[in-house]
């Protein structure tokens, strides 16, 4: 397995004929994008089958909105990649969101929740929706009671909480339990970076040496998920401050969000926190020469003169991200 | 209406009002150790692997220094060790079951947990901690309400 794992970027290249890598360029190793075996699941909320399955239930319930309407899946529909496909979705208040709705592929691995970050647990995070005004508008207590009153909850509840009655911490608990388990699963890409090389294109792999290369996307997009987990302003236009409006903020993080795993990225236009562009062509033209230029701008982007050809290769790569299809059993709601 | 604005304002709050909690307490009667002494100076100036090791020291020498236990917990939590942190709180209110910064800070951390029930009974433990009122108190209660309607 480990065997073909070695080849640094400077060997890719050498392949392909074109120049070395200047100094100045990342020496990236396929290795270096392997995945881990399994997900990360913390002391204080520690796996268990019941409690998932209680939270994969709870995800795809109307009853968790306050005009039972709304489930979580309606903005975070995994068909669509955990997102909705909308620039910016409606929840029960009927006005559009302030911002995209973001994948939640692969969050177990995330260290802050929020295109801000503002929240640094999934449990601390999945609350919010629920009681938002503008998202699900539920009252938190009044939910363990219409959910303490379906019978059909009582034993999945019973499972995964043994002897406790229903509250709204094993709602978060289940939840967070359940999230961490979405993972893209893995495709072609990783089939490569295990070693066969006909898993993918020579077009994908072109990109390949972009994203590592000449277009520097690897600085942010970095690893098996493509992200650093880290927040950056890359010149999407508008005001919305990002992890800069947080109180007690840097100014230079002003217009900085958190840099998305570009797993199954094609299933999920459109783009950016503020859904602002519509395809990937779109984002590439975008880090090519179309960012707004301002004091924040990230030092790593910077206009790159990509010919043709070579977006086309980098979009091919970023296409290639798509993880082979498996499919999702959608619960059945307790009645 | 901006959402994220919204949401930020609540959570924020708490998260940076509960770093000088510990110093708003009254409820602390050990007496001022050095090393107690630095890695509260370190956790002020959010130098927060300082105030580890000196607050670690501090629990070396005096085992039931509970105001550094309670800085531990708060400390680790700043540092992403939430295991650790629900550790040390527990250990201080081991020594000391009424001991505010301890209850408040746990009560903080249940809420970033989205353990709502368990915050609003560690809210009721600070309530009897300090029956005649007290600012750990009041900040946990607004936590508390702020958390239950999402304003996160
Ligand atoms: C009405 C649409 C909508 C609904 C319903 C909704 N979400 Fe979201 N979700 C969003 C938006 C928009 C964001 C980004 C918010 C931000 O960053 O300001 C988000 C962000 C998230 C994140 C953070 C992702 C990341 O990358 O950090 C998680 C986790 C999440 N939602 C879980 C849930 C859960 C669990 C539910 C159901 C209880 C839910 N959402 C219901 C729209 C929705
Ligand atoms: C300086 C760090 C950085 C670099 C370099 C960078 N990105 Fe990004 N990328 C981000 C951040 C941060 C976002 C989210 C920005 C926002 O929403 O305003 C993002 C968003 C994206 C998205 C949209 C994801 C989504 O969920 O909407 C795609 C696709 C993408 N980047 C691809 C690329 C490609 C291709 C490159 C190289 C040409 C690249 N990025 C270079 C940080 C970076």
């Amino acid at each position: 397995m480990i065997r073909a794992l070695a080849f640094s970027l400077g060997v890719l290249v050498a392949v392909a004929g074109a120049p070395a890598p200047t100094a100045a360029e990342p020496t990236v190793t396929r290795e270096a994008f392997r995945r881990p075996d399994a997900a990360p699941h913390p002391g204080y909320n520690p796996y268990s089958p019941a409690k998932a399955r209680l939270g994969k239930v709870l995800f795809f319930d109307p009853r968790l909105s306050g005009s039972n309407t709304i489930s979580c899946a309606h903005c975070h529909n995994p068909e669509l990649g955990w997102e909705d496909g909308l620039a910016r979705s409606f929840g029960e208040a009927g006005e559009a969101l302030a911002r995209h709705t973001p994948t939640l592929l692969n969050l177990a691995w995330g260290r802050r929740f929020g295109w801000d970050g503002r929240i640094a647990t999934l449990e601390g995070f999945v609350l919010g929706p629920i009681a938002n005004a503008h998202e699900m508008n539920q009252d938190l207590d009044a939910l363990v009671g219409e959910l303490r009153a379906v019978a059909g909850y009582r034993p999945l509840f019973d499972a995964a909480f043994p002897g406790e009655p229903p509250s709204i911490d094993q709602i978060s608990l289940a939840l967070a339990a359940f999230e961490r388990t979405v993972t893209d699963g893995g495709g072609p890409f990783d089939r490569w970076v295990g070693g066969d090389e006909t898993a993918i294109g020579a077009a994908e792999k072109a990109g390949f040496r972009l994203l590592v290369g000449k277009a520097g996307c690897v600085q942010c997009h970095k690893g098996w998920n493509f992200s650093d987990g880290e927040f950056h302003d890359i010149g999407v236009a508008g005001a919305d401050p990002g992890r800069g409006g947080l109180d007690g903020a840097d100014p230079k993080l002003r217009h900085a969000f958190k840099t998305p795993t570009l797993r199954d990225i094609s299933k999920r236009a459109p783009y950016m926190h503020d859904g602002s562009l519509d395809s990937l062509e779109a984002v590439v033209d975008h880090y090519d020469k179309k960012f707004v230029r301002r004091p924040t701008l990230a030092a790593e982007i910077r206009p790159l003169s990509l010919s043709a050809q070579e977006k086309l290769n980098l979009i091919a790569f970023l296409r290639i991200l798509t993880a082979d299809e498996k499919s999702l059993s959608l619960p059945l709601i307790p009645q | 209406m901006n959402l994220g604005k919204a949401i930020i304002a609540g959570f924020f709050v708490w998260t940076l009002s509960a770093a000088g909690a510990q110093a708003m307490s009254s409820a602390g009667t050990g007496p001022m150790i050095p090393e107690f002494k630095e890695g509260m100076a370190a956790s002020e100036g959010k130098d927060f692997a300082t105030a580890e090791a000196r607050l670690k020291a501090a629990v070396e020498k005096l085992p039931t220094h509970v105001e550094s236990w309670s800085l531990l917990g708060y400390v680790s939590r700043q540092l992403g060790k939430i295991d650790d942190a629900f550790k040390y709180y527990d250990k201080a209110l081991s020594i000391d079951k009424e001991f505010r910064p301890a209850l408040n800070y746990l009560g903080h951390l249940y809420l970033e947990l989205g353990q709502i029930d368990k915050a609003r009974a560690t809210l009721g433990r600070l309530d009897d901690a300090c029956f005649f009122g007290c600012p750990e108190y009041d900040d946990l209660k607004a936590a508390v309400a702020a958390g239950k309607s999402g304003k996160y």
